[in-house]
This record gives structure tokens, C-alpha cells and sequence, in this order.
């Protein structure tokens, strides 16, 4: 059985012009992911984001969201809440105001509801500051208690870490995971920065010039990235064979000719030995290492531009 | 749409710019009261000095005029170009006036001055639709400017809602506008002439009043088009201030002209007479039923229209 998606594009295009910002860009979200968009900026990330949170349209294709393609979707819009790019604040109003605002829009007039989301982002005690005297990293805050109001199962967020300082991205961090974990909101959220990212998404898509390049679980990126022992080999199969033989049990067979080992790393001279004995030949083996930033500029064409 | 509208209500009463409009109305209002006592009293003095009830123009401020006499006395900032014959209508007229003025009638000099239609005068010289024209798109396009549309507009099931929920508010924020603008006009009328202030014919200016109100909504809702047309405060502010200082008489006489050329039994054809600087400037205690009943209804097209534009527009077009 096909999976059920809880966000699914399909071929989704944008075009602005002559310029195609989005080009035929699939991806997956299910229920339950913290879904890590990266790609540099420009790359089409925020355009990605303004189309499936109902600000813009495809010029081409579509999407699925909670089951129901774009055009049916009008009544589930109010189960996904979105910060696009820098939070949009009334600034001569306070926290509790500005939450006020959106409530009325939603219909929310639960009591302590507001107190409710300011705790929840850590902004409980702002009192009647103004939103215009909010550091930075207060205004991501009021601007993800804004995303939370309606109490979406979707929250898409755009480069909601951007500019924060340490301390900020971990409160940011530590709010997303709890909301994802105790209110199972799946999340969608936009970076530049995958070592940020990493440290709590739970799936990727990489994006590059309107173009997702691949997708992938944290377990597969970090198996990409992390250290290894890449062996290279004319039979899999019985290569396999031996390695286990040797005791080996953390190793993954990545296609025809290329085994995967992440354990005894020191140990690639007795593999070799092993191989040879077995009369299997070893077409190459090396100790490899590549870093989240490594992996990323590797995939989307180095540094250069 | 209830929740929408609630929503405006809310930001339109916790904008400082909400008070800070009602204040600069009463200051500028209790000015041009002032201006309209000094007006008087030059008219006063000039009367004296010729010994003649000969009718003149008064022009105060930074207006200026070149043409024949006009059969009214006058006050305000702006510019008079071509000539006026008394007798006929404006739109017949070769020339065009531009700019806010507001007529100051030759009895008041002696006599008592009726509150209504001193009210009157300066409703139909445009000087609140300018007002309306600065403040409107300042509570309209607050939420484009400030980037707070995106916080909701994705979460709107028809986003064309967005836009016409915003036309009640502009509607409230239009009679906030206009109850200070007649409560100042009162008390300040009652301050500069005292007891020569007096109120007659109530429902007549009852009347009046009422199809003003609805005229002056009419402007705020077109303004407000504009602002979402446009996503500039400022692009709206000027076309509003021009329409309401009389800009579109000039294109119109053009345009007349070019009806009248093409389509020779066009007869009376003006389309002066479907714009709203035409129906504000000519809705008084003394107008018609006829005429107020197509006042009202020219008011509810603009507003419809206006509804309609601005509803697709937010519908259609990409929130940024």
C-alpha cells in the first residue's frame, strides 16, 4: 500500500517571469516529521513554503495536503500555521495584542488561550512591551506563537533560526521539538544552515536553484556523512560473508560494487587480508569522513554558485 | 467574515494612527472654522470700504485664481483656472477648479449663520474626503506593510474575504471621522460666532447629513481599492487627495468633449455627474429627493464595485 502523505507536492512549478523559481518540485512530509527544507538562499525555499501555506499558486502542479489536492483543501487551511520569512508584527501593539489580532481572525476564544501560547514560546512576561523594542529572537518567538494560533498540525516555518544568536536557536530548537513531540505537529521547516538543522530534523529535502535534489531521513544523511570505511569490491555478496566472518555487524551495502563499514574503522588492512584470502577482489578501500556542510556543497555543485 | 471583521474592529481601535486622526480633524477643523470667521470678517471690511453688496471671491491660504467673478464667496487651498459664467451648471463650464475650497455664504456677515449648512459647505468643498484619503490607506495597507497578512491569509479558506471585511471597518472608521469632523465643526462654530449660530431645518440636515455619510463611505471604500490594488499608501494618498481636490474635472471636460464629438446625440452626457467629487460637492439640505436618491445610489455602485475589485483581487493574487 502507497503511503499517506500529510504534505505531498507533485511537479510542482513556479515561475516568476522568465525566471522559474520552482522547477517540477516533489516532496514528502507524513505525519509526525520535522521536515528540514535546505538549500542556500535563493535556492526556492521560501517560494516552496508561500505556495503550501496558501500564499501564492503554482504556476504548475500541485499538492496534497491532509489528503485533499490544493483546490479542495480551502477548509483544512486553517489546520496549518506559517511564518514566512520575517515574523509580520503590528509594532506599536504588545505580544499579547498582536496574538489577539489572530485569534479574533480564528475564532479562537478559548480562556487563557493567548497566556497559553506565550508560555508555550517563552514570551509570558513581555507585559506591555511594544513589539517594535522585541529583540530578534523574541520576534521569531511571537511570530511562531502567531503560526500556533488556531492550533495547526501543520507549521511550516521559513528560516525561523536566521540571525538568532546561540542561546535563541536553542530556545527556538527546544520549542519545535516539544511542540512536534507532546502535540505531535508535524513540522516543515526552512534553513541555509544544515548543521542546524541537523540537530533536530528528523527528515531533509535538499534544494537547489528550484530544484529538490534529494530526500532523506536523518539516519540516511548521517550515514552519509559520518565516518567510514568505504570498500569497493568486484562481489558484494561474499564480501559480506567474510566482513560478518570478521565480526563486523554495522556495515551497509550501498550498491553493486560498494560496502558501507561504520565500526573497527582502524581495521581496513585486515578486511583487505580477509578479501584476498577468500580470493575476492578488492577493487578499492579507503577511510572516509565528510562533514553535514561537506555533503551539502558536494550535492549542490561545491561552492561555486 | 464576522470573525474578519472583528479582527479590523480590533486593530482599527488599538492604531494610534486612529487617534491621531481624530485629533489632526478637530485641529484642522477648528482652522478652517477660524478661517471662515476671518473670511467674514475681510468680506466685512471690504464691503465697507466700497459701499457695495457686490458679490467677490475670498480665496485664504495658498490657493490661487484666475477667471471671472464667481456668483460665491470662497475660502481654502486651490486653484481656479479658465472662466465660470453664474447661472450654469459646472460641468458646462470651459474652466476647472482644483483644490479644496469651501463656500462662505454673504449672509453670514449680518446675519445668523445656520450650523448645518456651514457643515454643509465644508462637506461638499472634499476637505473630510481628503482626510479619509490619508487615513484609510494608512489602516488598510497597515497589515500589507507590516507583513502581518501572511500570519493569516494562508489560513483563510477564501482569502477574498480578507479584503472585504476591511470595508465595514473603513466604514466604521469613516463615521469616526465624520462624527468628530461635525462635533468640531459644531463646537468650534459655537466658540467663533457664539450666539449668531443657530440650527434650523433639522431634517432636512438630518437628510443631508445621512447621504454624506454614505458618499464619504463610498470615497473610503474606493480609497481602500486602491490601497490593495496598489499595496502603496502613498500611491493611494495622492490619487485620493487629487480626485477629492477635483483633478478628474479636467480629464472629464476632455472626455465630454470627446463623447460629444464621437456620439453626437449623446445630449446632456456628463460624466462628471457619475463621480463622486460631483455628488459630494452638490449633496445639500436643499438637494432633491431625485437627486439624493441618485446620490445614494452612485454611492452603493462605488461601493459594490469596490467590494467586487478589491475581493478579487485578494483572491487572485499572491499574498507577499
Amino acid at each position: 500500500m502507497e503511503k499517506e502523505w500529510l504534505l505531498e507536492t507533485s511537479q510542482m512549478t513556479k515561475q516568476y517571469g522568465r525566471h522559474k523559481a520552482l522547477d517540477q518540485v516533489s516532496l514528502h512530509v507524513a505525519q509526525g516529521d520535522i521536515y528540514g527544507l535546505i538549500g542556500r538562499n535563493g535556492a526556492g525555499k521560501t517560494t516552496i513554503l508561500r505556495i503550501i501555506s496558501g500564499l501564492a499558486q503554482a504556476t504548475q502542479g500541485d499538492y496534497r495536503i491532509f489528503g485533499k489536492d490544493s483546490r479542495q483543501a480551502a477548509l483544512e487551511r486553517s489546520r496549518v500555521g506559517a511564518l514566512i520569512e520575517e515574523p509580520g508584527l503590528y509594532p506599536d501593539m504588545t505580544a499579547r495584542q498582536n496574538l489577539k489580532v489572530k485569534c479574533l481572525a480564528m475564532g479562537m476564544r478559548r480562556e487563557g488561550y493567548i497566556e497559553e501560547l506565550l508560555q508555550t514560546v517563552g514570551l509570558a512576561d513581555t507585559g506591555n512591551k511594544k513589539a517594535r523594542n522585541f529583540s530578534l529572537g523574541m520576534r521569531q518567538r511571537l511570530g511562531i506563537a502567531l503560526a500556533l494560533v488556531g492550533d495547526p498540525d501543520l507549521l511550516i516555518l521559513d528560516e525561523p533560526i536566521n540571525g538568532l544568536d546561540p542561546q535563541g536557536f536553542v530556545e527556538v530548537r527546544e520549542t519545535l521539538t516539544k511542540l512536534n513531540k507532546e502535540k505531535h505537529i508535524t513540522i516543515v521547516i526552512s534553513s541555509h544552515i544544515l548543521d542546524e538543522l541537523s540537530k533536530f530534523a528528523t527528515h531533509y529535502g535538499i534544494i537547489h536553484n528550484g530544484t529538490l535534489l534529494e530526500e532523506l531521513t536523518r539516519e540516511e544523511l548521517l550515514s552519509k556523512c559520518c565516518e567510514r570505511i568505504e570498500l569497493k569490491t568486484s562481489d558484494t555478496g561474499r564480501a559480506c560473508t567474510v566482513i560478518e566472518a570478521m565480526g563486523i555487524r554495522n556495515y551497509q551495502v550501498k550498491d553493486e560494487y560498494t560496502i558501507h563499514i561504520f565500526e573497527r574503522l582502524d581495521d581496513s588492512g585486515d578486511i583487505t587480508m580477509a578479501l584476498s584470502k577468500e580470493g575476492i577482489k578488492v577493487l578499492g578501500i579507503a577511510l572516509k569522513s565528510e562533514s553535514l556542510e561537506e555533503y551539502f556543497l558536494n550535492l549542490t555543485g561545491g561552492g561555486k554558485e | 467574515m464576522i470573525r474578519l471583521i472583528k479582527m479590523e474592529l480590533y486593530r482599527l481601535f488599538h492604531a494610534v494612527s486612529t487617534y491621531v486622526m481624530l485629533l489632526v480633524v478637530v485641529g484642522v477643523v477648528v482652522l478652517s472654522t477660524f478661517a471662515i470667521k476671518m473670511d467674514l470678517r475681510m468680506m466685512e471690511k471690504e464691503q465697507g470700504v466700497s459701499g457695495t453688496g457686490q458679490t467677490q471671491q475670498e480665496t485664504a491660504g495658498n490657493g490661487s485664481s484666475a477667471g471671472e467673478e464667481t456668483p460665491v464667496e470662497s475660502f481654502g487651498a486651490g486653484f481656479t483656472a479658465g472662466f465660470m459664467e453664474s447661472g450654469e451648471e459646472d460641468f458646462d463650464e470651459e474652466g476647472f477648479t482644483f483644490g479644496i475650497q469651501s463656500s462662505v455664504d454673504e449672509s453670514w456677515m449680518d446675519g445668523d449663520i445656520d450650523a448645518g449648512e456651514m457643515l454643509m459647505s465644508e462637506l461638499n468643498s472634499c476637505l473630510l474626503v481628503v482626510f479619509i484619503a490619508i487615513f484609510v490607506p494608512l489602516f488598510v495597507n497597515a497589515e500589507q506593510k507590516k507583513g502581518y497578512i501572511k500570519n493569516i491569509a494562508g489560513q483563510i479558506p477564501r482569502r477574498g474575504m480578507l479584503a472585504l471585511s476591511k470595508l465595514p471597518a473603513v466604514a466604521i472608521q469613516v463615521f469616526l471621522l465624520f462624527a468628530m469632523f461635525c462635533a468640531a465643526q459644531f463646537a468650534a462654530g459655537a466658540i467663533f460666532f457664539r450666539e449668531r449660530l443657530v440650527f434650523t431645518d433639522a431634517g432636512a440636515f438630518m437628510g443631508a447629513l445621512g447621504m454624506q455619510y454614505v458618499l464619504h463611505v463610498a470615497w473610503g471604500c474606493l480609497i481602500a481599492l486602491f490601497t490593495m490594488a496598489a499595496r502603496s499608501t502613498a500611491f493611494a494618498m495622492t490619487t485620493g487627495i487629487l480626485l477629492a481636490s477635483g483633478i478628474f474635472e479636467l480629464a472629464a471636460k476632455y472626455l465630454n468633449r470627446a463623447v460629444h464629438a464621437l456620439i453626437p446625440s449623446a445630449g446632456s452626457f456628463d460624466i462628471m455627474r457619475v463621480t463622486l467629487s460631483y455628488a459630494t460637492g452638490n449633496m445639500t439640505k436643499g438637494s432633491t429627493a431625485g437627486q439624493a436618491g441618485g446620490f445614494m445610489a452612485l454611492a452603493v455602485v462605488y461601493i459594490l464595485i469596490s467590494a467586487a475589485v478589491s475581493g478579487v483581487i485578494y483572491h487572485k493574487r499572491d499574498v507577499r
